[in-house]
């Protein structure tokens, strides 16, 4: 829940009083010979606090169950003691502080997902699930491979407009040149007759993590853990976006590469449907924008050449 | 309110009734067993000559405020402010940070349900600021007064969501209950894509289909209850009406490219037709179609266009006698452009469902002509 560092003072104040407090009282019923007393005490402190602190924290959750509410009063006061973080928070789409990039990872039994957003978990260590808005209570540990935004997204791959091909102008940064043309040239391909094309497709997306228990979302899974290892990344989930958005551009090229120019012109601009293995755990709508050529003076649709 | 203020003080009432009570038995315990025995010192009222009521009085208080009471109730005190923090430390996480409110505000407005005096002007929201991003999540109770045209979107603790809309300029607040949260405000200003349809070779090339469209976020039956939760999941407020007006753009244009394809089909025979009817002009507006096609971002369209243009100012005048002999706007009838339009709804219909869940636009009307 928190370390050392950002312990609660107020809550480190009130801990050491309670203490002070409770050895000067089992000092004097030791003194008066009242050991009855002395085991009543701790018994009447220890529940005075499950007690409180399970109403008071019906105040923020009030749907938790009391054994729940329990576990977390355990698990709140040993990180209190030992300061040890037992509790994650992802906020649209992102797992809050530097989780991802601990080499040993704290154990986490509470898990807080906010609006927007769903959490890739590792349970057992071999079960991953995805876990939408809420508040989770773990018994085992568990490890939080990534987080997912449900948010829908627009991305545009390839040139805007022909002047994307232009050299290198006076003013321009070489940097964002190359960024131009590079982001032009992820689209290039060749037509079956040999036509050299770019394309401007945008794509609107969002990762489907309403359906866990469909196969879609297995795979999505699978993709996820096995993308996990290898990316450093802090946040895996922009990784699976762009490992996800590289399949649907790779399709599209495939499609360019089996169709002659003519057919590419007659049928786009307008909306391109990829191969189904492509949609795992998306819901996307992919529209073909533009078609441009790298050698001549124009680009887009070329309308009057079907 | 009224209600939550009532329940409000109740509960303030029952628990200061349950303050005393445990203090009294404290007091009762420190009389009856006295457990710290001669430790147990307390105020020193040793008068000897009391009369019986003062006696009483004397007794009581030196019972409720002996060192064994005392000390109890601030163990007791302590444990209940120990929770409280470990508590409130839970809360930093679960709730998300807000400028209007710390987790302590929250604790208290939910524990005794208390009206919200709290005033949030949100009027001047920046548009392209998703509520969530721009870190004003606004937890009841309070008050809000949200922009003209939005609709603020409120979770209670169940999470069903109301709609509250503001159609006009409104000054009365948006009031968020105990327990609920404003998560979201969406500009529902009705709308207009314009799709510049030049380049393509239908019949209305050259002019501007200017599609205008409204929000359906004035029900608040369940149907659409479920359907908006749906929405508020995947929408970010900041460019969600941009995402929308670019669905209508694109979807525009695939449509019309099949519309042209069919067109092509059918008039195969009277294309070899244009051929011999073109003259050098509209041999010209053959080349200059060539030049480029574009979807121009926000109907703004790109310097080389207007250069061509400037150039060549008969290019896109289709009243030109010269025009080329597929230009044939009059022959299109209305009809055939409503159904063009009508078929571009069903369209975006599907889309918009597929993305956000829920049908969210509806267009209202269109409009072709006006030379771009």
């Amino acid at each position: 829940m928190q370390n050392d560092k950002t312990r609660d003072s107020s809550a480190t104040l009130t801990f050491f009083l309670l203490s002070i407090l409770l050895i000067f009282i089992l000092i004097i019923l030791i003194f008066t010979h009242e050991y009855s007393w002395l085991v009543f005490n701790f018994l009447i402190t220890f529940i005075l606090c499950i007690i409180t602190f399970s109403f008071l924290l019906s105040v923020f959750l009030p749907l938790l169950n009391f054994e729940d509410k329990l576990f977390v009063f355990w698990k709140s006061v040993s990180s209190f003691i030992f300061g040890n973080k037992i509790l994650l928070a992802i906020n649209n789409g992102i797992i809050e502080g530097d989780y991802l990039l601990l080499n040993n990872k704290p154990k986490i039994h509470l898990l807080v997902v906010n609006d927007k957003s769903a959490a890739v978990v590792l349970e057992n260590r071999s079960q991953t699930n995805i876990y939408q808005p809420g508040f989770y209570v773990f018994r085992k540990p568990i490890t939080v491979l990534g987080a997912l935004s449900s948010e829908l997204k627009i991305a545009k791959i390839g040139p805007e407009n022909q002047a994307t091909f232009d050299p290198k102008t006076h003013g321009e940064n070489l940097s964002d040149y190359h960024a131009r043309i590079s982001g032009a040239e992820k689209t290039r391909a060749i037509t079956r007759d040999g036509v050299e094309i770019f394309s401007l497709i945008q794509i609107f997306y969002r990762i489907d993590v309403n359906n866990i228990e469909t196969e879609i979302n297995k795979d999505l899974l699978n993709l996820f853990r096995n993308s996990f290892p290898i990316s450093s990344s802090p946040q895996p989930g922009i990784v699976l976006e762009n490992v996800l958005l590289e399949k649907i551009l790779n399709d599209w090229k495939r499609t360019v590469e089996n169709s002659t120019f003519k057919e590419i012109v007659t049928n786009f601009p307008g909306k391109y449907h990829p191969q189904k293995e492509i949609l795992i755990g998306l819901i996307l709508e992919v529209f073909i924008t533009g078609i441009y050529q790298l050698n001549k003076s124009f680009a887009g649709l070329i309308q009057n050449e079907k | 309110m009224k209600n939550n203020t009532f329940t409000g003080i109740l509960k303030l009432v029952i628990m200061i009734m349950l303050f005393f009570i445990i203090w009294s038995i404290l007091a009762i315990i420190s009389t009856t067993w006295n457990p710290y025995g001669p430790f147990n010192f307390g105020l020193p009222i040793t008068s000897e000559n009391r009369i019986l009521s003062q006696s009483i009085l004397s007794d009581i208080i030196a019972s409720y405020f002996s060192f064994f009471t005392i000390s109890h109730l601030l163990l007791l005190s302590l444990v209940v402010l120990f929770c409280y923090f470990l508590v409130r430390n839970l809360g930093k996480y679960i709730f998300s940070y807000s400028p209007y409110h710390s987790t302590a505000r929250i604790f208290f407005s939910r524990l005794f349900a208390f009206n919200g005096n709290l005033l949030i002007d949100l009027s001047n929201l920046h548009s392209p600021n998703s509520l969530l991003n721009s870190h004003s999540i606004t937890y009841g109770p309070a008050q809000v007064i949200i922009p003209p045209y939005s609709a603020a979107i409120i979770q209670d603790k169940n999470n069903q969501l109301r709609i509250i809309t503001v159609l006009g300029i409104d000054n009365n607040p948006v009031i968020i209950n105990s327990w609920e949260k404003l998560i979201e405000i969406i500009d529902i200003k009705n709308g207009s894509s314009s799709i510049n349809i030049k380049g393509i070779n239908l019949p209305f090339s050259g002019k501007r289909i200017c599609l205008k469209y409204r929000y359906l976020t004035d029900k608040t039956t369940n149907a659409v209850n479920n359907s908006i939760s749906t929405f508020v999941k995947v929408c970010n407020s900041g460019n969600y009406r941009m995402m929308i007006e670019s669905i209508i753009q694109f979807e525009s244009l695939s449509l019309l490219n099949q519309y042209q394809n069919s067109l092509n089909k059918n008039q195969h025979t009277a294309g070899r037709n244009i051929k011999q009817v073109g003259d050098n002009n509209s041999v010209r507006i053959k080349r200059l179609h060539r030049q480029f096609y574009y979807v121009p971002p926000k109907n703004k369209l790109p310097l080389f266009l207007t250069r061509n243009r400037k150039r060549h100012p008969n290019f896109y005048n289709i009243n030109n006698k010269n025009k080329p002999a597929y230009n044939v706007e009059k022959a299109i009838p209305q009809d055939e452009l409503t159904s063009i339009v009508h078929a571009l709804s069903r369209n975006v219909d599907r889309t918009m469902i597929h993305l956000f869940g829920s049908k969210i636009i509806e267009i209202v009307d269109y409009q072709i002509g006006g030379k771009d």
